[in-house]
C-alpha cells in the first residue's frame, strides 16, 4: 500500500501539480463566469455542463504526461510493477479530484438557495464531466500526444453545442433539457475509453 | 538557409496529425454553417413581400420598445444574461430583487404584471413555437410599448436601477442601449441595401464575410494546437540541445517554424474560401452582377490571416517560455471570452479578437465600421509580430543560457 501512495504522491509533486493548480484557479474564478445563486435544476446543470466540464479535460488528459519522455516510459516498463497498475493509480486519483470538485460546486449552489436534487445532479455530472475527461485520456493515451488529448476533447465540448442531436446518449448539456438517461450509456462510455486507452496504449506503442 | 528550413518545416507539418485534424474539422465546421441556400436572400426586394430582414437603428423608441420586451422575457424566466468579465454569466434574482424589477417594468409600461403575461402569452401564441425558426422569430419580435409619458431619459434611468439590481455586467447598461436595436426594413432601404450589395460587394464580398465570421470562430482555437505541438516537438523528441547548437539564428530557427505554420495554417482557409466562393459567383453572374472574383483572397488576407498569426505567435511565445501545454488553456479561454464577450454579432469590433459580421448583406453599415475593422486587424497583425519577436528572444536565451522549468530559465554556464 505504502508503495501505491509512494507512486502517487511522486507523480503529482514531479508532472501533476501544475494541472492541479490550474484546476484550483479555474474553480477559484468560476464565480466571474457563473451564478451560484437561486438556480433552477436546469440552470445548475448549465453551470456543470458549460463550465464545471472542463474539470474533467484539465484531470483526465495530462495522467499520461510522464510518459511524453520516451525515457522514462522505457524505465517504467523496465520495473517490476505493471504499467497498468501505475496508470490506475493516476486515475483514482483523478477520480477522487474531481469528486470532490463536482461535490465543491454542487454545494455552493445548494447554499446559495438553489433548487435541485442534489444526488440527480452530482451523478449526472460526474458521469459527463468523466466522460469528457476519458475522451482526452484516450487519444493522449493511444498517440502518446498530450497536445491532441486535448485538442479532441475540446473540439467534442465545442461541437456538441452545434451537433449534439446527432450524438445521442454521447451529447453533452442533456441535463440542461432536464434529460438523465445518459448516465448509465456515457459511464460505460467512459470506462470503455479508460481501459481502452491503457490496452491498446501499450499495444500501439510497443 | 531560411528557406529550406522553411520547407523542412512545411512538410514536417504536412506529415503531423494534428494538421489533418486541424484541416478536416476547419473544413466540416465551415461547410456546416454555409449552406447553398444563401443564394435565395440575395434576391433583389419586391414590393409587398412579407419581411425585408432587419436594420440597425438607433431610434429612442425603437431601442426602449426592444429592451422592455428584452427585460419582460428574461424576468418572466427569472435569468438574466450578464458580461461581468466579457463571458456570459446567467444571473437568478430571489424574490425580492424580482418584485423590484417588476415594479420598475410596471413603472414604464404603465400596465400591472398580470396584463404583461397576458400580453406575452398572446404574442408567442402566434408563432409555431415547435420549429427553431419560429421560436426565434417569436422572440426577435417580441417588443413592449413604453407607456406615452415616458421620456428616453426616465427610461435611461430606470435601466440604471436594473442594473443596480442585476449586477455587473448587465445588458441594460448606457454602452449596450448606445449600440441600437434591429428594426424590420422597409421597401426602399431593402433596395437600398440590395444595390450596396451588387455595387461594393458584388456578391462575393457579402459571402466572403459571412465566411470569415464563422471561420474566424474556430481559427480562434484550432492554430493553437498546431503551435504548441510544433514547439513542443524538440523537446519530445529530446533534440533541442542538438537544434541549439545549429548554426542558423534563432530568428531563422524559428521565423521558419513560424512562418511555415502560418502558411500551413492559412493554406486551408483560402482553399475552402475560393471553393465556397464559387457558387456566389455563379449566382451574381445570373442577376447580372460582375462578381468580384478577389474577394475571398481579399477577405481572408485581411480578416484570419491577423488572427492566425497572433493566434501561432502567442501560442510560440507561451509554449516557449513554459515549455508545457499551458498555452493551450490560456487561448482557449482567450478564445472564449472573445466570442461570448463580444456585444454584438455584427461589427463593434473593438480590440476583440474574433472580429464578427454574421450577416448576409448589411453592407452600408459595414462600410460604417471599415476603418474600426482595420484598425483591429492591424493591431493584431502588428501584435503578432511583437510577442513573435518576444518568442525569439526566449528562445535565443534559452539556447545561451539553458533550459526552462514553468517559465524560469536556468543557467547551465559554468
Amino acid at each position: 500500500m505504502g508503495r501505491y501512495l509512494n507512486i502517487g504522491s511522486s507523480f503529482i509533486r514531479r508532472h501533476y501539480i501544475p494541472h492541479l493548480l490550474l484546476t484550483f484557479l479555474f474553480c477559484c474564478i468560476s464565480g466571474f463566469f457563473a451564478s451560484f445563486r437561486n438556480l433552477d435544476a436546469s440552470q445548475a446543470a448549465k453551470v456543470m455542463e458549460m463550465y464545471v466540464a472542463f474539470t474533467g479535460i484539465f484531470l483526465f488528459t495530462p495522467l499520461f504526461m510522464p510518459e511524453q519522455n520516451k525515457e522514462i516510459w522505457l524505465l517504467e516498463k523496465s520495473k517490476g510493477m505493471d504499467l497498468w497498475k501505475l496508470y490506475l493509480i493516476r486515475i483514482l486519483q483523478a477520480i477522487v479530484l474531481l469528486a470532490i470538485v463536482i461535490t465543491i460546486f454542487i454545494q455552493v449552489m445548494k447554499q446559495g438557495n438553489s433548487q435541485f436534487s442534489f444526488e440527480k445532479l452530482w451523478l449526472g455530472s460526474f458521469s459527463e464531466i468523466f466522460f469528457l475527461g476519458s475522451i482526452g485520456f484516450f487519444v493522449s493515451g493511444i498517440t502518446n500526444q498530450v497536445v491532441l488529448g486535448y485538442m479532441i476533447s475540446v473540439i467534442y465540448f465545442i461541437s456538441n453545442i452545434g451537433v449534439s442531436k446527432y450524438l445521442g446518449h454521447f451529447a453533452l448539456f442533456q441535463m440542461m433539457k432536464g434529460s438523465y438517461d445518459f448516465v448509465v450509456p456515457m459511464s460505460i462510455a467512459a470506462l470503455i475509453l479508460i481501459v481502452g486507452g491503457i490496452a491498446l496504449r501499450e499495444k500501439i506503442n510497443q | 538557409m531560411f528557406q529550406t528550413l522553411f520547407l523542412k518545416e512545411s512538410k514536417q507539418i504536412v506529415r503531423s496529425i494534428v494538421y489533418y485534424i486541424y484541416v478536416v474539422v476547419f473544413v466540416m465546421f465551415l461547410s456546416s454553417q454555409l449552406g447553398s441556400e444563401l443564394t435565395e436572400r440575395m434576391e433583389k426586394p419586391e414590393p409587398g413581400q412579407e419581411s425585408y430582414g432587419t436594420i440597425n437603428s438607433k431610434d429612442e423608441s425603437a431601442i426602449m420598445e426592444k429592451y422592455l420586451g428584452e427585460l419582460v422575457l428574461e424576468t418572466n424566466h427569472n435569468s438574466y444574461a450578464t458580461y461581468p468579465m466579457g463571458f456570459i454569466k446567467r444571473v437568478t434574482l430571489n424574490n425580492t430583487e424580482l418584485d423590484k424589477i417588476k415594479s420598475i417594468v410596471e413603472v414604464c409600461t404603465g400596465k400591472s404584471w398580470e396584463k404583461i403575461i397576458e400580453d406575452i402569452e398572446n404574442h408567442f401564441q402566434k408563432y409555431n413555437q415547435s420549429t427553431m425558426e419560429g421560436a426565434i422569430q417569436a422572440q426577435v419580435e417580441f417588443s413592449i410599448f413604453p407607456k406615452e409619458s415616458l421620456s428616453y431619459k426616465e427610461f435611461c434611468n430606470n435601466m440604471e436601477q436594473v442594473c443596480k439590481i442585476i449586477g455587473a455586467g448587465s445588458s441594460y447598461n448606457k454602452e449596450k442601449l448606445n449600440l441600437g436595436v434591429g428594426v424590420p426594413m422597409t421597401y426602399e432601404q431593402a433596395v437600398e441595401e440590395f444595390e450596396a450589395v451588387c455595387k461594393k460587394d458584388r456578391i462575393t464580398g457579402t459571402t466572403a464575410r459571412l465566411f470569415c465570421d464563422y471561420a474566424g470562430i474556430i481559427l480562434s482555437i484550432l492554430p493553437i494546437f498546431l503551435g504548441v505541438t510544433r514547439c513542443l516537438r524538440d523537446k519530445r523528441a529530446q533534440v533541442s540541445q542538438v537544434v541549439y547548437a545549429h548554426r542558423a539564428s534563432a530568428f531563422q530557427i524559428l521565423g521558419s517554424r513560424y512562418l511555415a505554420n502560418v502558411c500551413m495554417a492559412f493554406l486551408p482557409v483560402v482553399i475552402t474560401a475560393f471553393v465556397m466562393q464559387l457558387p456566389y459567383q455563379y449566382h451574381a453572374k445570373t442577376i447580372g452582377v460582375s462578381p468580384d472574383i478577389l474577394a475571398f483572397l481579399k477577405y481572408t488576407c485581411i480578416w484570419l490571416l491577423p488572427e492566425i498569426m497572433i493566434v501561432l505567435a502567442v501560442s510560440f511565445f507561451i509554449t516557449e517560455l513554459t515549455e508545457n501545454v499551458l498555452a493551450i488553456f490560456i487561448q482557449v479561454f482567450w478564445a472564449i471570452i472573445s466570442l461570448f464577450g463580444s456585444m454584438s454579432l455584427k461589427g463593434n469590433f473593438g480590440f476583440g479578437l474574433i472580429a464578427r459580421w454574421n450577416a448576409l448583406g448589411d453592407t452600408n453599415e459595414f462600410w460604417k465600421q471599415k476603418q474600426e475593422f482595420f484598425i483591429n486587424r492591424g493591431f493584431y497583425f502588428a501584435l503578432s509580430l511583437v510577442v513573435f519577436l518576444l518568442a525569439i528572444v526566449i528562445y535565443e536565451k534559452k539556447r545561451k543560457e539553458g533550459e526552462t522549468i514553468y517559465g524560469k530559465i536556468f543557467k547551465h554556464r559554468k
